[in-house]
């Protein structure tokens, strides 16, 4: 039914679908890997514009959410590379990110946000796809183009660099 | 915690701390714009990506490999040598010590034999090193390209996935997940000196734009802070070296003009941080506003709280009632001759969301930049929005603009003399009238200049101040504009001014001030000031940022000239 219609629909209603069910997501997925609010409004456009004229390359092998994520994923690590000014100094800290915070956000929350942000990056990578989109481990795998293991072995590293974080209850390794 | 609590605890923190970034209510329209615009032809060239060229040369390597090796059991240990060394990046900007290991291990896996001379050179440690790693340079390239790899595709290279028999693809998963349960189980990994070279080179390559030729000539240092557990990394190369190589527009991490480099005698360096497990901290800032600062954030605090005592009446005791947020920062006042926006201590007082006083201080001498009662700015704000929208009407019904951008949206600086003419003519008599009406709006513009309030609009103070003049044309008295022109450039040489950076500028202003009909004014802003992105004309710290000149528009007497050294805004400059 949803294939019916998503074939009837224009690419223009497409897109405004698109857009509206995926923009949030997309620009906090893309402040994760840039670390700036403008940065990350940059990639969001550049990634439905990029998603808007390969609406026909889409095939649905994989959900549209992760086909979005790989496209901006794709972006980000293009504008970190080729505007390297603005990767000056990219340290966050957790009051750094009071302004893109909801008001009621727990400073532990804010810290543990932080922290991941801080992550080296293929850790960061692995925490964010699989942990923050609560993506599949093989969607992660296929996306990082890496194996099953070496997903899960990341993202243990990730879970041990932010035990202080997440240890309130006690991590559990299973 | 189980692996579902995690993930829930990680979404939760960051869609709540991330969930304040404003989406773009256009974003489909902004889209649509762009396709609608995109004609094919300025879209981006194609980056191949050093993975799919790697790819490429595989396939061509392996439809030429006569022998495969897939043997498991000797492949095993070259694999972990190849992940312990953490392998991955351009091959150019491997150490030499790098490149030897990893054709001693392909050595030992018998991927390579010294029957091969370059392997024999490379191995033979009587030789230099320079010797040896460029003969395993060409070994290594000659293999898996100079392209990006790493562990995993030389995993691939040698041991194809789908080559694999399903026996040695279960030996191949079963020791992947032992190494890296093997991994995760050592408490920390020490950097390696050669670790922290290759991140160096990472860096200058990959952020920045490097002459790779140079890559060996770049001095690797660091330091360990025992305390905060963090490197900092030290990366020099003698300047002389550098500027000879670099090619025209390439933008280094060395540059001294962008933020990051530095000089320090004859070489150019940059710094940054690595923690101690050798995850990227950042690149250390040398012009960072607390790097420029001389006063404390307590010391600055002091100054902060006296300026509010004074200039706003507000009490010590309710400043003490409200949450401080103290910061160093750029402040909003641009220093042309630094090109850069001045450092500043930035105090806010109240809850966030809810600022109540604000104020910068000056960080290297201390001087109040800007004071204010964020409350009061609000309510004369509201009040000078209605000024304005009257002041708007008058003009509009005049049939004139506001806003100072011409047709062709240049700026007032760059309109014809005719053109400034007509909107004098228009504009002045209509805002000159206001402002006589209204003494409490020039008022409130002037406290703008003078940065009492939290909100500028900055085009009123600019338009007020180029109502102050009439402009008008030259009458068949007057020199020519040519001539005026030439006078001002006449004098701005003799004071010292560079005759290229004259000519070559095309910032020059020049107003024909008819404020006083019996004696017209030439005046001619010579501007000395270039982009920063031009590198042919860098910014000389201690020269002027330009002449303004005034001279009689009949006999052409020069009446006054002002050397400008500090940007003091758009009110001397009409």
């Amino acid at each position: 039914m949803e294939d019916a219609r998503e074939a009837a629909a224009s690419p223009q209603e497409r897109l405004a679908s698109l857009v509206k069910e995926h923009q949030a997501m997309l620009l906090r997925v893309c402040y994760a890997y840039l670390c700036d609010a403008e940065d990350a409004r940059d990639a969001v456009q550049e990634t439905f514009f990029k998603a808007y004229k390969s609406f026909g390359g889409f095939r649905g092998e994989c959900s549209e959410k992760s086909w979005l994520i790989q496209i901006a994923r794709n972006t980000c690590l293009d504008m970190r590379r080729s505007a390297w000014h603005r990767r000056v100094d990219r340290r966050i800290r957790a009051e750094d990110l009071d302004s893109v915070a909801h008001p009621e956000a727990a400073g532990e929350e804010k810290e543990l946000t932080a922290a991941i942000l801080q992550l080296p990056p293929k850790l960061k990578d692995a925490v964010i796809l699989y942990y923050f989109q609560g993506l599949s481990m093989q969607e992660t795998a296929d996306i990082l183009r890496i194996s099953q293991p070496s997903v899960s072995g990341r993202l243990s590293r990730a879970r041990k660099r932010l035990k202080a974080f997440l240890e309130g209850e006690g991590y559990d390794e299973r | 915690m189980s692996d579902k609590h995690v993930k829930e605890t990680i979404q939760q923190a960051m869609n709540h701390t991330l969930c304040g970034l404003s989406q773009d209510p256009f974003l489909t329209q902004r889209v649509l714009w762009r396709a609608a615009n995109d004609k094919g032809e300025a879209q981006m060239k194609k980056k191949i990506s050093g993975s799919l060229i790697f790819a490429f040369v595989m396939m061509l390597l392996l439809a030429g490999a006569a022998l495969a090796i897939t043997n498991w059991d000797s492949l095993k240990q070259y694999f972990e040598t190849v992940r312990t060394m953490d392998t991955e990046g351009e091959l150019a900007r491997w150490s030499d010590e790098d490149k030897v290991s990893l054709l001693q291990a392909m050595e030992e896996a018998g991927l390579v034999t010294r029957e091969d001379g370059r392997v024999q050179t490379a191995l033979d440690a009587s030789l230099p090193l320079s010797e040896r790693g460029c003969a395993a340079s060409r070994v290594i390239a000659e293999r898996y390209g100079e392209d990006y790899f790493d562990s995993h595709t030389v995993e691939q290279r040698e041991f194809p996935r789908e080559e694999r028999s399903p026996q040695e693809q279960a030996d191949y998963t079963q020791w992947d997940q032992q190494y890296w349960s093997q991994w995760n189980s050592l408490e920390k990994q020490p950097l390696t000196e050669s670790r922290i070279y290759r991140d160096t080179m990472n860096h200058l390559t990959e952020i920045g734009e490097f002459p790779r030729s140079l890559l060996r000539d770049v001095q690797v240092s660091y330091d360990f802070d025992e305390q905060q557990r963090t490197y900092t990394v030290t990366a020099a190369i003698k300047k002389e070296l550098y500027l000879a190589k670099r090619e025209t527009g390439q933008v280094s991490l060395f540059d001294p003009h962008q933020s990051v480099g530095y000089e320090s005698g004859d070489t150019l360096c940059f710094q940054f941080w690595l923690d101690e497990f050798g995850a990227f901290l950042g690149i250390k800032n040398p012009n960072s506003p607390q790097a420029r600062a001389r006063l404390s954030l307590e010391e600055a605090q002091v100054i902060a709280e006296k300026a509010l005592k004074v200039r706003l009446n507000v009490d010590q005791d309710a400043l003490d009632s409200l949450p401080l947020r103290a910061t160093y920062s750029e402040s909003g006042e641009y220093v042309q001759e630094e090109g850069r926006f001045r450092a500043a201590c930035t105090f806010i007082w109240g809850e966030k969301g809810d600022t109540r006083y604000m104020v910068d201080i000056d960080a290297q001498t201390g001087r109040v930049i800007k004071a204010f009662d964020w409350q009061a700015s609000e309510a004369v704000l509201e009040q000078s929005r209605a000024w304005m929208a009257q002041l708007e009407e008058l003009l509009r019904e005049a049939g004139v603009s506001a806003d100072l951008f011409n047709r062709q949206g240049e700026y007032i600086w760059q309109w014809s003399l005719q053109e400034r003419a007509e909107w004098s003519q228009a504009a002045r008599p209509i805002v000159r009238s206001f402002l006589d009406e209204h003494p409490e709006f020039v008022r409130y513009l002037e406290d703008v200049l003078a940065n009492r309030y939290a909100q500028s609009p900055s085009s009123w103070p600019n338009l007020i101040s180029l109502t102050q003049y009439a402009y008008g044309l030259p009458d068949h008295q007057a020199i020519s504009q040519d001539k005026a022109y030439e006078t001002a450039r006449e004098v701005a040489l003799s004071l010292g001014a560079s005759r290229q950076y004259i000519d070559e500028n095309k910032n020059h202003v020049i107003y024909y001030d008819v404020t006083d009909p019996n004696r017209p004014l030439w005046k001619v802003h010579i501007s000395l000031i270039f982009g920063d992105a031009d590198t042919a004309h860098p910014r000389e710290p201690t020269a002027p940022l330009g002449y303004f000149v005034v001279m009689d528009a009949h006999t052409g007497e020069v009446l006054m000239v002002r050397e400008r050294t500090v940007n003091t805004g758009i009110r001397e400059l009409v």
